[in-house]
């Protein structure tokens, strides 16, 4: 039988997609933020490493399921920049999304614990 | 060194080539996006030292081709307005979308068709039985059934309705319709958030 690698990259691209719209919703939990600020905090608080180009289209889809909206504020920049701001719906949203997560994180830790502790499966080589 | 000149230039042709993928888009909602990454790119470069190199190509290149970042505009944009939306055109026209990438949207597609084709069927039934009756109804022809107007020379096919089509068809056919609609913006919906589900 062929040993097809089961391919971390992908699976790991495909984990962090999965998460995306609940990591936008919750960076944006305390305070209005932009498009920049959003990426920057995504990587300060997590490390999350989001592509620019990903990034806004979803913030638009969740602009117009009324998850969020958006308000252009003048920062002094020189040019104005578009907050977006958590609605109603979209705080219930992230809460709900946040407690399937921690649900559906406290299984997997489970099940993951054996990979974690009990070292080697006894098929490895020494 | 790039002038001021050119970095502009780079700028509009991006915007420019954006806006033409974006295709047939309300013209708001297209001027929304453009403001959106041309003020993202400000952005960018203000953050960027004084005459950086390269840091308009670069930002560029991380936002990803006019094309592909149009087409994630679009993708998102057609599963949002169908999941709120309940127009039959913008349910088909996003389940035919996703039909294209793979078997759910393929099965997603056919319920949409089945639940649809059902609901008018038996509504035009119930709507033409007074008119055709003999042709019009429910018809049993072992082992298939069919529904809607059968030939007057066919003689094998057995009606199981009668006019209890008309009081049915009138409130079966709205039921598939209605049910279809909300199961298919749940299916898109469950796309759409995709939250834990990815795995």
């Amino acid at each position: 039988m062929a040993n097809k690698s089961p391919g971390p990259d992908n699976w790991d691209a495909q984990l962090r997609k999965g998460c995306l719209e609940l990591a936008i919703l919750a960076s944006l939990w305390a305070e209005p933020l932009y498009g920049l600020a959003i990426l920057r905090a995504l990587v300060s608080r997590g490390g999350m490493e989001v592509a620019e180009g990903t990034l806004y289209p979803i913030l638009n889809r969740l602009r117009i399921d009324g998850l969020v909206t958006s308000e252009w504020r003048d920062a002094g920049t020189g040019h104005p920049r578009k907050y977006y701001t958590l609605t109603v719906p979209g705080r219930a949203k992230a809460r709900e999304m946040a407690a399937a997560w921690s649900a559906f994180s406290a299984q997997m830790d489970e099940i993951v614990s054996a990979v974690r502790t009990k070292g080697k499966h006894h098929g490895d080589a020494n | 060194m790039a002038t001021q000149t050119d970095t502009r230039a780079q700028i509009e042709r991006y915007l420019l080539r954006l806006r033409t993928a974006l295709g047939r888009m309300p013209d708001a909602e297209k001027a929304e996006i453009l403001s959106d990454i041309r003020n993202h790119i400000e952005e960018r470069l203000s953050d960027a030292a004084e005459g950086q190199a390269g840091i308009v190509a670069e930002t560029i290149a991380a936002l990803g081709t006019p094309e592909s970042l149009a087409e994630s505009f679009q993708r998102e944009r057609l599963m949002a307005r169908a999941s709120v939306s309940a127009a039959p055109t913008a349910l088909l026209n996003a389940t035919f979308q996703w039909a294209l990438t793979g078997l759910r949207g393929f099965l997603a597609f056919l319920v949409l068709l089945f639940g649809y084709s059902l609901g008018l069927g038996f509504l035009i039934c119930a709507l033409l039985k007074p008119f055709l009756w003999s042709h019009i109804g429910l018809w049993l022809d072992p082992p298939a059934f069919s529904l809607g107007y059968i030939s007057p020379d066919w003689h094998g096919a057995r009606e199981l309705l009668g006019w209890w089509i008309i009081p049915i068809g009138y409130s079966v056919g709205p039921l598939f319709l209605i049910w279809t609609t909300r199961l298919v913006q749940w299916l898109l919906r469950r796309r759409t958030a995709r939250s834990l589900v990815a795995l």
